[in-house]
């Protein structure tokens, strides 16, 4: 009979309409960003778009909230109190089909807005990594606990301005971790909220303690949310602290041991897929491995050309910039900002060829400054292609004039001191440590 | 499943009234809406009269299990109401229609009974045919899976007291159920109280003195808190005279009643 009860609940309690609006609202969200050609922010690869479904959770989650608070009202709003007060049912009984029928609304909800960005992603990407799954997994947790905490506290303060002033006071304390982060880094107590406070990149996923910490934290605050729904005397109601207190003694050393901000490097993306036939080898990274015949080729010629400096590399690595140097003397590094997912390398056949020559096949290295010193980069990459300007993007305006300048200079040398010049700075590209990011 | 038979199923009745109060006190907020009221009910259909204010909600309301009795006794079903009783087994044998009768707007009339038929701890295999026995009983048939917000007032009560009787209830409590009915509705009503009297205790408060003369086995007249009169609907007509306040045999006795109540006590 309970099944029935709750296909009731499903079809005419505001948990729909509550899963409906996380869907409307969330499809928006993602497919608004169509109209400014911005949708490689979320549409680019698998972890990419989980992790943005939680930062559109700023929205998502104050607005369960006050639709949890709405759906407790209804016995009220409806004058329903008193008939219900003289069944025998106990109360706790009564909650669960309400609070099963919100939790499945969101739950297909929050999947529905996944499967909708996930249209893009796998027209983007071959890449299937697992990563993105306790990602998704969390935020589903996190909008279940929003749902169930607003019908506790819904019961608690059973007021028309509950719900309204519970969704805006949810938002207002979910953007305070956003807010603070602007100016800094910050504790990763604020990973407590259920949003990342900045987009990551297909190389990042969240740490697995994060996904942990958050999980328990969530867990707790529904459990908290249903013991205020389920409770027959108000004065009991204090238990509901119990869940919640435990999820966040657990919670806050498993988020503090994490990594600043909670994102870790994602080694699986980043490890190297290679070609297999008997040329020089050329490798990228896992996540970009759509990739690899088309650098293949150009990469092969960037090797022949790279052959006239003593003691030349024979591979191709694409490198992501986290990746610690010194870079050894037979490969050549390629950055993996040439890449952009869902359109691939930056440019294609004799541009290529260029990219992966700049700095003598090294990846640009930051000064102190964080300047890279991409003027030389490209003379060298000139050189080594035997043309000037190189095929590809030509600088412009007193950057132009600055980089005639020095190809004149260069090429004013006799031909072993271009050589050795040209020798110096792969030497001086090999010793970086590592990079972060930035292309050419 | 089978259902768990709760052996005070089983057990042979054990009380002589559905519903006994001795000196029962009611509050309605502060004030002392049943005021030491005394009153025994066994089966059928009984009347619950009187003015405005007179207590007739607050008492039904008691009977229903919403407000705790404030003083003197109350059984209902052979059950003492009260201090920290199990009201449990005994809310699983009532039928209640409240004055201001909630309902969800969205469910359709079948949800919504069906609904009620759960939390009353019906037997699930049973629940679906009792749904619609209840709402046949009262003419809702082709307005089953229509949303309760679509149905006119008299429809609504008429949901209502599906949801009541949806139970087969011992006690039935009916307050002001033919509100907003048509007189074809009313008819139909009564017949159905009357097939409803046959075997529980049935309390219905109403201000339309016709209907009780039409259909209730006994009749309960309160005012100011306290029972007035109690017998049966002849014995109401007879205490009636040709000078009294009426246009029917009926009400002049209503009147007369009230009237040599009001004398008593001013």
């Amino acid at each position: 009979m309970i099944a029935r009860i709750l296909r009731t609940e499903l079809r005419r309690s505001s948990a729909l309409a509550a899963g409906g609006l996380v869907v409307v609202l969330g499809v928006a969200g993602l497919y608004s960003m169509a109209m400014t050609d911005q949708t490689d922010i979320w549409d680019t690869e698998w972890t990419v778009l989980a992790v943005f479904q939680r930062i559109m959770l700023a929205v998502l989650w104050p607005l369960a909230l006050g639709a949890g608070a709405w759906q407790a009202r209804r016995d009220r709003r409806t004058r329903m109190e008193e008939l219900l007060s003289t069944t025998p049912r106990p109360a706790w009984r009564r909650v669960l089909p309400t609070s099963a029928a919100m939790a499945i609304c969101l739950t297909i909800g929050y999947v529905a807005l996944l499967a909708a960005g996930a249209i893009r992603v796998a027209g983007n990407t071959d890449y299937r990594p697992a990563g993105w799954i306790p990602i998704a997994l969390v935020g589903a947790l996190s909008l279940i606990a929003a749902g169930w905490l607003g019908m506790g506290i819904g019961r608690l303060v059973p007021s028309t301005y509950t719900p309204p002033v519970l969704a805006v006071a949810g938002f207002l304390v979910l953007l305070v971790p956003v807010q603070v982060g602007k100016d800094g880094p910050i504790s990763n107590i604020s990973l407590l909220a259920p949003l990342f406070s900045g987009p990551s990149d297909e190389f990042t996923t969240v740490a697995g303690a994060v996904n942990a910490g958050q999980a328990v934290w969530f867990a707790g605050l529904a459990l908290g949310g249903l013991a205020l729904l389920m409770v027959a005397r108000r004065r009991w109601m204090a238990v509901a602290a119990v869940p919640v207190v435990a999820g966040l003694l657990i919670a806050v050393p498993l988020l503090d041991s994490a990594p600043e901000g909670g994102f870790q490097a994602d080694l699986v993306a980043a490890s190297e897929v290679c070609t297999a036939d008997s040329g020089p080898v050329v490798c990228v990274t896992k996540v970009h491995e759509d990739g690899l015949s088309a650098l293949t080729g150009p990469a092969r010629r960037a090797l022949t050309l790279l052959a006239k400096l003593p003691d030349a590399p024979t591979s191709v690595h694409e490198v992501t910039g986290s990746r610690p140097g010194p870079q050894p003397a037979a490969e050549v590094w390629f950055h993996s900002d040439n890449y952009r997912l869902g359109h691939g390398w930056e440019s294609s056949g004799d541009e290529l060829v260029v990219r992966v020559l700049a700095g003598a096949g090294t990846r640009p290295c930051p000064d102190q400054n964080g300047d890279v010193d991409y003027r030389t980069r490209a003379i060298v990459s000139a050189w080594l292609y035997g043309q000037y300007p190189a095929p590809g993007p030509k600088a412009t305006g007193e950057e132009a004039a600055a980089r005639d300048a020095a190809w004149q200079a260069l090429r004013a040398l006799p031909a072993d001191e271009q050589l050795r010049r040209v020798t110096a700075v792969r030497q001086e590209g090999l010793a970086c440590a590592s990079t972060g990011s930035g292309a050419r | 499943m089978a259902r768990v038979v709760d052996p005070a199923e089983l057990a042979p009745t054990r009380y002589a009234w559905e519903i006994e109060a001795e000196g029962l006190r009611v509050k309605a907020g502060r004030r002392l809406a049943v005021d030491g009221l005394d009153l025994r009910l066994g089966t059928g259909v009984h009347g619950l009269l009187g003015p405005n204010g007179a207590g007739k909600t607050t008492l039904i309301r008691a009977l229903a299990t919403v407000l705790p009795p404030a003083g003197g006794k109350l059984e209902l079903l052979g059950q003492s109401i009260g201090g920290r009783s199990n009201l449990r087994a005994l809310r699983r044998k009532l039928g209640y229609l409240p004055q201001e009768f909630g309902y969800y707007p969205k469910f359709t009339v079948r949800e919504f009974v069906e609904y009620m038929a759960w939390l009353k701890e019906m037997d699930g295999s049973q629940i679906v045919g009792a749904v619609q026995r209840a709402i046949d009983r009262v003419g809702l048939t082709d307005r089953a899976d229509d949303r309760m917000k679509t149905l006119s007032g008299g429809m609504l009560r008429r949901a209502g007291i599906a949801q009541a009787i949806v139970n087969d209830p011992d006690i039935l409590l009916l307050d002001e159920p033919t509100v907003g009915l048509d007189p074809a509705q009313r008819l139909d009503f009564r017949t159905l109280l009357r097939n409803l009297g046959e075997r529980a205790c049935v309390l219905v408060s109403t201000h339309l003195v016709e209907d009780v003369a039409a259909v209730c086995t006994h009749v309960v007249l309160m005012e100011e808190g306290r029972m007035v009169f109690r017998g049966t609907p002849d014995d109401l007509v007879a205490a009636g005279g040709t000078g009294d306040l009426g246009d029917s045999p009926i009400e002049r006795g209503y009147s007369a009643l009230l009237a040599r109540h009001r004398g008593v006590t001013r």
